[in-house]
């Protein structure tokens, strides 16, 4: 079956890392009062502090996830002040990666951005990155879902390898702004974040593999299936927060990793074992556990972020890089992988 | 435990899961889920259940709620 194949491409590395959360940090519980109402508004009696205290603990356990930044509470109005917007989030994270791989801005040959959730329906969110950050050259935006970094990155080292100079890959989400008011699954696992990366030269480093790969007839297993533009009915039907087939994309989901973890180490002629830092789509505990047991990718060497912001989308495995590798030495192993909306999925293998 | 009180465990889990449960296959029930399901036997079978009893084991099946729950109704 075609796929996208690439690399080794040689002497391009990741510079430095940032992260950017909003200011709101909520706990489980703290969710799960805010939105006692739409959560719970189908039971007979109200729920008490005790069962709320018993599901927030146990999703800790479940899903891994005890906290979360969000830059809108559900049930408020959206866009009110100070609520910072994926632009906002995003050149914060940019900034920090920049400083951090000591590139100045105006250096950067393209701005990259995944994201599923953009600011506005039409112009991109890395114009507007591009240009709060000064940098003048070109701008893109990639759409396929939390694996948008991944296709980000492809793009991004194919331009350094070919002289364009250092790229800002930036990946950013706010699902906060899509939840579904009732699903509690989703409250629970879903968060906003930024992460970004600054490729550049490096000649001791290299992406040694990429492996990308698309299917739109799986496209309606996790979207927002309102047309755009937005509509009345549309908004109050709920087109345009998440919806899907929860079921059917769990059961999809852990083979595409399977798929595009194998094929990426195959390419990079690398073992599992050989892999010293796991970065991936931080999704959750299990999810995450599982891939490992399906790969033999080594499970101490994953790095599982989403206890402290849970499911930040397209921002997840540049997020876990940033934490995982930032004593990392020149020439350490990593694998990146990720499954996004769409359905795209994707995983590639880099030499630090 | 009867097996009409079985078969009211299985009426329930269905109104508050989307898969049916056969009797003794593992039920991995999330939280919220469990949360909606006490209260619904408490309603269905004038109980009261306590979060002692709320445990993985006595919610690892539809028999072992029916066993639970037969117990708390003695």
């Amino acid at each position: 079956m075609p796929a996208v194949e690439l690399g080794p491409i040689e002497g391009v590395g990741v510079l430095g890392t940032g992260v950017a959360f909003p200011a709101l940090k909520l706990s489980n519980l703290e969710v799960l009062q805010r939105l006692k109402d739409p959560l719970f508004g189908t039971r007979q009696r109200p729920t008490s502090d005790e069962e709320l205290r018993f599901i927030a603990e146990s999703m800790e356990t479940t899903l891994g996830v005890r906290e979360r930044y969000w830059s809108h509470v559900p049930g408020t109005p959206l866009h009110a002040e100070p609520e910072e917007s994926v632009v906002d989030l995003a050149v914060r994270a940019a900034r920090n990666a920049l400083q951090d791989a000591a590139v100045d801005a105006e250096a950067l040959a393209m701005v990259l951005v995944a994201t599923s959730t953009p600011h506005r329906m039409t112009s991109t969110v890395s114009a507007q990155v591009a240009t709060a950050l000064g940098a003048s050259g070109a701008a893109m935006d990639t759409r396929t879902g939390c694996s948008g970094g991944l296709f980000a990155l492809a793009t991004g080292a194919q331009l350094v390898a070919g002289g364009a100079g250092p790229v800002l890959v930036v990946g950013v989400d706010a699902f906060s702004r899509v939840l579904p008011p009732q699903s509690r699954i989703a409250a629970m696992s879903l968060g906003d974040g930024a992460a970004a990366l600054v490729l550049g030269a490096r000649k001791e480093s290299a992406i040694e593999s990429v492996y990308l790969k698309t299917d739109g007839s799986l496209g309606q297993l996790i979207t927002t299936d309102g047309a755009l533009p937005p509509t009345h009915s549309e908004i109050d039907r709920g087109g345009y927060v998440l919806s899907g087939a929860p079921e059917a994309l769990t059961a999809v989901v852990p083979g595409k990793y399977e798929e595009a973890i194998g094929a990426a180490l195959k390419r990079a002629k690398r073992n599992a074992s050989e892999i010293e830092y796991y970065a991936p789509h931080q999704t959750s505990r299990a999810l995450i556990g599982e891939v490992c047991r399906r790969t033999g990718l080594a499970p101490q060497r994953a790095f599982i972020g989403v206890e402290r912001h849970a499911n930040i989308g397209a921002a997840g495995w540049m997020a876990a890089m940033h934490y995982a590798l930032e004593s990392a030495e020149l020439g350490a192993r990593v694998l990146t992988a990720s499954v996004g909306g769409g359905m795209s999925w994707g995983a590639a293998v880099l030499r630090w | 435990v009867s097996p009409g009180s079985a078969a009211k465990v299985r009426e329930l889990l269905a109104l508050h899961l989307e898969v049916p449960a056969s009797d003794d296959a593992p039920l991995e029930l999330n939280s919220f889920v469990v949360v909606d399901l006490v209260e619904a036997l408490e309603d269905a079978f004038g109980i009261q259940i306590t979060a002692a009893q709320v445990t993985p084991e006595n919610f690892g099946s539809v028999a072992r709620i029916a066993a639970m729950v037969g117990k708390v109704a003695k």
